[in-house]
């Protein structure tokens, strides 16, 4: 197998071998020397085309050989693939059927999580675990503008122990100057009826507190978005760098977090974001316009 | 030699006679009784407080009502409402940093024009970098001095540039160095009519006890001024004040929060902001309150002038501009529409300025002349008259000898 990959190489090695050896018996040194030189000259031509070949065939994906080679460069990973490796191979020296089965369905699964990690996006389920990643990615060197979307459907949003603790990493963040920002708040008709110049008092003193750190709010209610659904979503826009969406259950509890890298994806959530935008009324204008209620 | 004519307000105000008194009294004081036991108390409360004994010898100090009392004369300087806060600094910088620290935390990209003063630019350009921020800087001394811009097209233009550069936040003089006065309310207005505007911050250092604030006073989130040019206490000190609701908790927030992790430099403004609050703490720089008592006496003569004379009196300077002694040239007014004008001048001599004189030098031949004035490249000085001169008669004699032409 390894021959018939290789056979036009090994064909034009032979040939150009026979030429060199054929030129060597009949031709004075001179002529040697020409035939050996113009041999020379194509191959250097060779290694120029094959140089600047389409980028496809170099972004093809390396031999099953070439891997582990490619991945010793990156210490930590090659780490997790050496172990990763050794468990499918302890997996695959167990011969039970029904274990085998199982097993493999759920090697698929974790093949299937670390397609959905490679293609730059993080899924957490059901657990508060990612507010530790969201600090992380807020105090990270180069992220200056952070913009989210708070959707407001309870009158405790974000105001419980692990909420709070992300607000008071928010408002130290802002009090230092070393991250700019900026929340749409977009509140469930219920919590702030068109009746009402202000949302309900709990949420309306949590967006209080955000515009004296100097947080730039604006504030929407969930009807007037009825013919924009797309734009109803809990996300964060970090920088140009990554977008998290939120997914809260009814107690405000997170259900699911994914945090993706794809700048594809973070650049639909910014045009989200200034469609939103011009919906929704700055928290200052608002304050100008009805007053700091008693 | 007859006596100079100072028309240098622009860069350093005469003293007036108030302070000048409260001036020579401290000094007095200092010498004979630093750091009493009535010191503190006539800090805080002002010269009423003082044994009476003390008031009769250090009269020179009765303007002193302590730094509540002097943050309510310039309250009523500007005609700002009682809620609107007044902040004291030894130096009108430390709050353009403070500004800019509020402003950049709501803004993103701040527009300004090339009036700004210089410094405040650089330190705004600072903390736009350090924050992710920017500033967007359009020119506009060219088309107000040389194309006769009017303020709706000075107004035009700047809302243009704002939707255009997505700008969100405005820096602004209310009146720039060279004596261009722009009109701040119809900015605003037509700024907000097509964009949203998140902060705007007023640099009234030439504006202050110059021209009336007034009509804008309200659309301005932070405001800065000094005391030592058009208010006449010529020792400089920094005036901030910000009192619209939309931003005003978030000013005070941000002050608090400075004062309690001891990032308030400048020791004026701590030492003020704690005596306001009746919260010394002892462990403070000890602060210069030389230019606080001099603020103190120049706003009590402000205050005292009546409503009419303080108005607006650049109608006055035509006249005062032909007799204002001047060396011998070509000298032309360069001078923006009338609704842009103020009580300062600047004039121009095309030969003087193909001939690439220095600034020192053109000052030099101003002095020579009589008058004390400023002088810039490309041949133009400036003249800025202070209140009093345009309520005097100009000396007359001095034009009458040298048959000096009127000024075009």
């Amino acid at each position: 197998m390894f021959f018939q990959r290789f056979r036009l190489p090994f064909a034009v090695t032979g040939a150009c071998s026979c030429a060199v050896l054929l030129a060597g018996a009949v031709l004075p040194l001179g002529g040697l020397v020409v035939i050996v030189g113009l041999l020379v000259s194509v191959l250097l031509g060779l290694v120029m085309t094959e140089a600047e070949a389409p980028s496809e065939r170099r972004t093809a994906f390396p031999l099953e050989l070439e891997l582990p080679f490619l991945l010793a460069s990156d210490e930590a990973m090659f780490i997790r693939y050496r172990r990763a490796t050794e468990m499918l191979l302890k997996i695959s020296r167990r011969e039970d059927p029904i274990y085998r089965g199982i097993a493999l369905d759920q090697v698929d699964d974790l093949v299937q999580r670390l397609t959905t990690i490679a293609a730059g996006t993080l899924v957490f389920e059901s657990t508060e675990s990612w507010r530790i990643v969201y600090e992380r990615l807020l105090r990270s060197t180069g992220l200056y503008l952070y913009r989210s979307v708070a959707w407001v459907k309870n009158a405790h949003y974000w105001q419980d122990e692990p909420g709070r603790k992300s607000m008071a990493v928010n408002f130290e963040l802002q009090d230092k100057e070393l991250l700019n920002i900026e929340r749409i708040a977009i509140i469930a008709d219920e919590l702030w009826p068109t009746s009402d110049d202000w949302p309900v008092a709990s949420i309306r003193s949590w967006l209080h507190e955000q515009h004296v750190h100097g947080i730039w709010i604006k504030m929407v209610r969930e009807s007037a978005l009825r013919n924009e659904p797309d734009l109803l979503a809990d996300i964060g826009i970090y920088g140009s760098r990554g977008l998290g969406t939120q997914e809260l259950d009814d107690q405000c509890r997170t259900a699911r977090f994914v945090l993706t890298f794809d700048y594809a994806k973070v650049m639909e959530a910014e045009d989200r974001w200034n469609r939103l935008a011009i919906f929704a009324e700055s928290y200052c204008v608002h304050l100008d316009r009805c007053g700091m209620p008693v | 030699m007859p006596p100079l004519l100072y028309l240098d307000t622009a860069r350093l105000g005469q003293m007036t006679p108030a302070a000048k008194d409260a001036q020579l009294d401290f000094v007095r004081l200092s010498a004979e009784e630093p750091s009493s036991l009535y010191f503190e108390q006539f800090l805080r409360d002002g010269f009423e407080a003082w044994p009476t004994f003390y008031q009769e010898r250090f009269p020179g100090l009765r303007t002193w009502t302590g730094v509540s009392g002097l943050k309510r004369s310039i309250r009523r300087l500007v005609n700002a409402s009682d809620d609107w806060q007044v902040l004291l600094a030894s130096r009108s910088l430390s709050l353009v940093h403070l500004a800019s620290s509020c402003m950049f935390r709501v803004c993103r990209n701040v527009l300004a024009t090339d009036l700004s003063w210089p410094t405040y630019e650089r330190a705004m350009e600072t903390k736009a970098l350090r924050t992710g921020n920017r500033i967007t800087a359009v020119p506009l001394r060219d088309d107000i001095l040389y194309r006769n811009w009017t303020v709706d097209d000075v107004a035009d233009y700047l809302a243009s540039a704002f939707t255009e550069q997505r700008c969100d936040g405005l820096f602004l003089p209310a009146v720039d160095h060279l004596g261009i006065r722009l009109p701040v309310r119809k900015i605003v207005e037509r700024i907000r009519e097509r964009s949203e505007l998140r902060f705007c911050f007023i640099d009234a250092a030439q504006a202050f006890c110059h021209v009336p604030l007034d009509d804008w006073l309200e659309l301005a989130d932070f405001i800065v001024a000094g005391s030592h040019k058009w208010m006449g206490a010529h020792l400089p000190s920094g005036i901030g004040l910000f009192g619209r609701p939309q931003t005003q908790r978030m000013i005070e927030r941000r002050i608090k929060h400075l004062r309690l992790v001891g990032r308030v430099e400048d020791p004026l403004l701590h030492l003020t902001e704690q005596l306001d609050g009746s919260e010394l703490d002892g462990h403070s720089e000890t602060a210069n309150l030389a230019p606080a008592f001099a603020c103190a006496a120049a706003a009590s003569g402000r205050l005292a002038i009546s409503a009419d004379e303080s108005a607006n009196r650049t109608s006055l300077i035509d006249a005062k501009l032909q007799i204002v002694p001047r060396p011998v040239g070509d000298w032309q007014l360069l001078r923006p529409v009338k609704e842009m004008r103020t009580q300062i001048a600047l004039l121009e001599s095309a030969e003087l300025a193909s001939q690439y004189t220095q600034p020192d030098i053109l000052r030099n031949l101003w002095l020579a002349a009589g008058s004390v004035v400023s002088a810039f490249s490309n041949g133009v000085v400036r003249v800025s008259f202070a209140h009093h001169l345009l309520r005097s008669e100009l000396s007359h004699s001095v034009n009458a000898a040298t048959g000096l032409p009127n000024l075009g």
